[in-house]
């Protein structure tokens, strides 16, 4: 695998960047403390901008998907494995959420399988993420346990296999989760400074996350897993530990967007939603948190820039009906330009930081 | 007795097409290790093609499918894949999922989501009755295009000089080329083959299903992809044998299940690919694990 992964990390030499360009002094190969401010104030900023636009709601969900993003780089981030499978996450998070809180008048009508105590349960929206989060952490932690051994391509497929298997219990297990139509009802909670206390905090927590030894255990693995594995690494330990928490991150995320939504449904949690969320931290650069947060701001900015292509516009005398779809196909098409480019992303690894004091002391100022 | 021969037609039908689609996607996955989820979208084109096209004769709609599917392979290798010919699997099964996504919401932007009714292969949904079973006529046309298939490749593979080398860029890419081998042209055939199945598995589809949508591709090709992934990647019988015990195992479950437990009958499916994975990350029908570990 040792072609896969120098293809996946970037080459890093900060001594010459540093030097070649004085922006450098704001970048740094691994996140500081430093980065999580930076992050909080441009992920701030991008929401303020949305709402300025005129875009709140869909500011909202930004941010949403911001929870969601920082959790796929919990997992996918740190070891280096792509995901396809975290979705699976958020539905169970989703899921859990809904059933600690839905009203019981709807449970029952709708949810007629449900045991006693569940069906009569009316959870406080915001106990209800705790909730969510917990049950996300134990259904990482248990298959973190089935495929911390595999790397590569078999990992990345296995996390399919699991997204197919939550996919297909959410949709045939009718009189629990309501089955494929959606399950209206859920109660809602105010998004907007929800959303915004979440996602700085995630910001905070997953910067935390990234300079723990754990993780630092699982980017031994990501750079060079038969060397990790010889200098005795407990690699499957920090593989595990990233899974958790990435796992419960994504709950959380996924919970957020019911409550969102106000409704649940199995597509909510599928193939589109993961292709999003892999674009998003795709464009961004997979490794670092910094290639995360700007990813995700920036693609959603740029997805309400191309409102017009679906919906229509009317600029000096030209007049387009708008087309539903194609905003997505040149989000697409961005996807692909930037993994043919720079399959790095646009930060490439690199995190965001304050400036340094004195640019030669490389490592110094680590802690 | 009639039940289980019933059983065996329809595992042996579904099969088929199953096996179809799994050789669309391993042909790729053996020259360039590429995990093509684009497939689907693929498929799903060529059905667009006999739809824009339901006025015109038979043979100009298969001529029609036939050309979309290859040509529409051939440019996706040439813009997306060709570029990330060296990179990582994972980093070309991203791009493929890219694809897909642009694909499906381009057919979104031009032909809209509603679902639009293919009259092509309508025929071949009458039902024929074999002995005891009554099975679909397009059943026993995806068989038959199945043997045709693996019979034409498999000559191809054997006798040709671009054949030979496509088995020996399946073995080990480098060292093919530095025998001479043309690596674009490798690949580039391999897309073309796909290409053209894919057309095949179009019209199958459509001639049961006779209506498509812009996601009408993501669960066949789920379906072949977890097909490939049991019998194992990068080679076609094993391939081909994965889309048949794929089908196999949905028919078995199907008649064993309870009736309430019917629902759950893709979980459990899922739930033993996901084990088998674990277990043999190469698949059932591989023996060496370097097919896996070469990137």
């Amino acid at each position: 695998m040792n072609a896969a992964t120098a293809t996946q990390t970037p080459t890093r030499e900060p001594e010459r960047l540093r030097r070649q360009s004085k922006l450098a002094k704001l970048l740094d190969t691994g996140p500081h403390w430093s980065t999580a401010l930076v992050l909080t104030v441009v992920a701030l900023a991008a929401y303020g901008l949305l709402g300025l636009m005129g875009f709140g709601r869909d500011a909202n969900e930004a941010l949403i998907m911001l929870v969601a993003v920082l959790g796929l780089y919990g997992y996918s981030g740190t070891t280096g494995i792509a995901s396809f499978g975290h979705v699976g996450y958020m539905a169970v998070g989703g899921y859990v959420a809904m059933l600690v809180s839905l009203p019981s008048y709807v449970k029952s009508y709708r949810l007629t399988g449900l045991p006693g105590w569940l069906s009569t349960m009316e959870l406080n929206p915001y106990l209800a993420l705790l909730v969510a989060f917990a049950a996300g952490v134990v259904a990482a932690a248990i298959f973190g346990l089935l495929v911390w051994r595999l790397s590569g391509l078999a990992a990345g497929i296995s996390t399919l296999a699991f997204l197919l298997v939550i996919y297909s219990v959410t949709s045939g297990w009718e009189d629990v989760t309501g089955g494929r139509g959606a399950v209206p009802g859920v109660p809602s909670i105010s998004a907007g400074p929800t959303a915004m206390v979440l996602a700085v905090a995630a910001i905070w927590v997953t910067t935390l996350f990234a300079r723990s030894r754990a993780a630092r255990l699982a980017h031994a693995a990501r750079e060079d897993e038969a060397a990790a594995h010889a200098i005795g690494a407990r690699v499957y330990v920090g593989r595990w530990i990233a899974m958790v928490y990435s796992g419960g991150l994504m709950a959380l995320a996924g919970a957020l967007y019911v409550y969102f939504v106000g409704s649940i449904s199995p597509d909510f949690f599928y193939i589109s939603m993961m292709f999003t969320l892999l674009t998003y931290l795709v464009v961004g650069g997979m490794t670092s948190i910094t290639g995360a947060v700007v990813g995700t701001m920036l693609v959603q900015l740029l997805r309400e820039v191309l409102d017009p292509l679906d919906n229509g516009f009317h600029v000096v005398g030209v007049t387009f009906d708008g087309r539903p779809g194609l905003r997505f196909v040149v989000l697409g098409l961005l996807t692909l330009v930037v993994l043919t480019r720079r399959p790095g992303g646009v930060f490439n690894g690199f995190e965001l930081r304050l400036p340094r004091r004195k640019s030669s002391q490389i490592g110094a100022d680590d802690d | 007795m009639d039940r289980t021969l019933q059983a065996i037609a329809d595992a042996i039908s579904s099969g088929s097409l199953y096996a179809l689609i799994a050789m669309g996607i391993a042909l790729i996955f053996g020259v360039m290790r590429l995990v093509n989820m684009a497939y689907g979208e693929t498929v799903v084109a060529t059905i667009y093609v006999a739809y824009f096209l339901r006025d015109q004769s038979p043979v100009v709609v298969i001529v029609g499918m036939l050309l979309a599917g290859i040509v529409l392979s051939v440019v996706i290798e040439r813009l997306a894949f060709r570029p990330l010919r060296n990179a990582s699997p994972t980093t070309m099964l991203i791009a493929a999922f890219a694809v897909s996504f642009t694909l499906q919401n381009a057919a979104l932007a031009t032909v809209g989501a509603s679902p639009r009714s293919v009259s092509a292969g309508s025929s071949l949904a009458e039902v024929r009755h074999l002995g005891p079973v009554d099975v679909p006529a397009y059943s026993i046309v995806t068989v038959v295009a199945v043997i045709v298939i693996v019979v034409a490749l498999r000559a191809f593979l054997v006798k040709s000089t671009l054949g030979i080398g496509m088995r020996a860029a399946s073995e080990d890419f480098d060292a093919a080329r530095l025998l001479g081998v043309r690596a674009n042209s490798v690949i580039r055939i391999a897309f073309v083959f796909s290409g053209a199945i894919a057309a095949v598995v179009g019209y199958l589809l459509v001639s049961a299903t006779g209506v498509v949508t812009p996601t009408s591709g993501t669960t066949p090709a789920l379906l072949g992809f977890i097909a490939v992934v049991i019998g194992g990647m990068g080679s076609l019988p094993a391939a081909a044998g994965g889309g048949f015990l794929l089908g196999a195992v949905t028919q078995i479950l199907q008649y064993v299940l309870p009736t309430d437990a019917l629902v759950f009958r893709d979980a459990i499916l899922f739930s033993g690919v996901l084990l088998l994975l674990i277990w043999r990350p190469q698949g059932l029908f591989i023996n060496s694990k370097t097919i896996q570990e070469r990137a």
